[in-house]
């Protein structure tokens, strides 16, 4: 747990007023507030930084503890009882400390520091909003490509609840689905929040991509590339036999209907698979392999 | 006609979010807000609840005006715009790389 300088934190040097500090965390607020910032998780964590500066510096007593301890903060605790101890000589013996709960803030929990200086106060500023509508949630699943080739069924626990999640194939990266109803709570009759997920889809196929549809390459040898032949290649699910024409180019590319990725919510429906032919020349020529090709070479140069 | 399941009275709305009938008014004149009538008496769709909170976020937590919010909804739709699209070029990217 590290000491936080409050004052950096909002830009501001110690002999800062009460309104400088008020100035300045609305000037940073105004940049970095969540509903100005979708999907920006680095602005939400300044968002709770400035909050938790704002929350100490503030506040007159809480300011005050602050500037005292300093980095001595670890101590403050027990140099604050000290204290109290030598005012109230004589009298009972001092009370246990009563402990805050922690305070559920919406902008997210305060820091370690904070929490051991001023325990899990809520903030009392009093802007956030109690809800009516429950929160929405957000949450990240990360699922490899094969995953979603097929629709699957998945159990998601969030915030303690579990959901049986229908995932539907062909989901794309960065794609984000509402569950209706599975956020936060709603408070006296209001409707619970959504959940959001967003999806992360890792590939660690040999295919690529893109849209619905995916990009492989195969292997030619030289002599199915100009006699033409049979070859089999892999598909996601599976291999297929392919005619090759004679005289083929190297990187030729054949669409493949039907045996790319799943489109997503239409059963059945998928899109191609494009494979690029790719030439592969032989290595380690024997002398018999050399005299051959030169022949071929001088039937090519001679006519 | 909206469905009854979903909405929810003016008066209710006015009650837990502490905000006067003049300021929902308001934001129904600046076409932030819908506010439908059934029988004469005003009601506010449930689905646009997470758009009224965050309206009253940025104008009691940012003191930003009527009309200022709605060139910041304007201006997060494009952000939302931008980011699907970056997002499906990125995707499009990958066939590129390695």
């Amino acid at each position: 747990m590290d000491f936080i300088d409050y004052y950096s934190v909002l830009g501001i040097d110690k002999s800062a007023s009460e309104a400088d500090v008020k100035k300045a965390y609305r000037k940073m607020a105004r940049k970095y507030h969540p509903d100005i910032n979708p999907n920006n998780k680095e602005a939400e964590k300044k968002f709770k930084e400035i909050n938790e500066a704002n929350e100490v510096l503030s506040k007159p007593e809480n300011r005050k503890k602050y500037d005292k301890y300093g980095k001595d903060w670890k101590h403050a605790e027990q140099f604050e009882q000290a204290e109290r101890q030598q005012q109230s000589q004589g009298r009972a013996r001092s009370q246990s400390q009563n402990t805050y709960q922690g305070g559920d803030f919406e902008g997210g929990d305060f820091s370690d520091f904070f929490g051991s200086m001023f325990g899990g106060a809520r903030p009392a500023g009093g802007s956030r909003q109690s809800r009516f509508r429950g929160q929405d949630f957000n949450a990240e699943l990360e699922l490899d490509l094969k995953d979603v080739y097929e629709t699957h069924k998945r159990t998601l626990t969030v915030n303690g609840k579990n959901i049986r999640l229908t995932i539907p194939a062909g989901v794309a990266d960065g794609q984000v689905i509402k569950i209706g109803g599975y956020g936060g709570q709603g408070a006296n009759g209001g409707t619970n929040g959504d959940l959001h997920i967003k999806f992360s889809i890792k590939n660690t196929t040999p295919f690529k991509r893109d849209g619905n549809n995916l990009l492989a390459t195969a292997d030619l040898d030289i002599y199915t590339a100009m006699l033409g032949g049979d070859i089999t290649v892999d598909t996601f699910n599976g291999k297929v036999k392919l005619k090759v024409a004679p005289e083929t180019e190297n990187g030729t590319k054949v669409k493949l209907k039907g045996k790319g990725f799943p489109v997503y919510k239409k059963e059945g429906v998928f899109g191609d698979l494009v494979i690029t032919y790719q030439l592969v020349l032989p290595k380690n020529l024997s002398e018999a392999e050399k005299e051959l090709v030169q022949q071929l070479a001088k039937l090519r140069n001679d006519g | 006609m909206m469905d009854k399941e979903n909405y929810i009275s003016l008066l209710t709305i006015c009650t837990y979010y502490k905000v006067e009938m003049d300021f929902i008014q308001e934001l129904n004149e600046n076409d932030l807000l819908e506010i439908a009538y059934q029988e004469k008496k005003p009601y506010i769709d449930s689905s646009v609840l997470v758009r009224l909170e965050k309206i009253l976020r940025l104008h009691q937590d940012l003191q930003i005006n009527l009309p200022g919010i709605g060139a910041i909804f304007n201006l997060l739709d494009q952000v939302d715009d931008l980011q699907s699209e970056n997002q499906a070029l990125k995707n499009r990217l990958k066939v590129y790389e390695d």
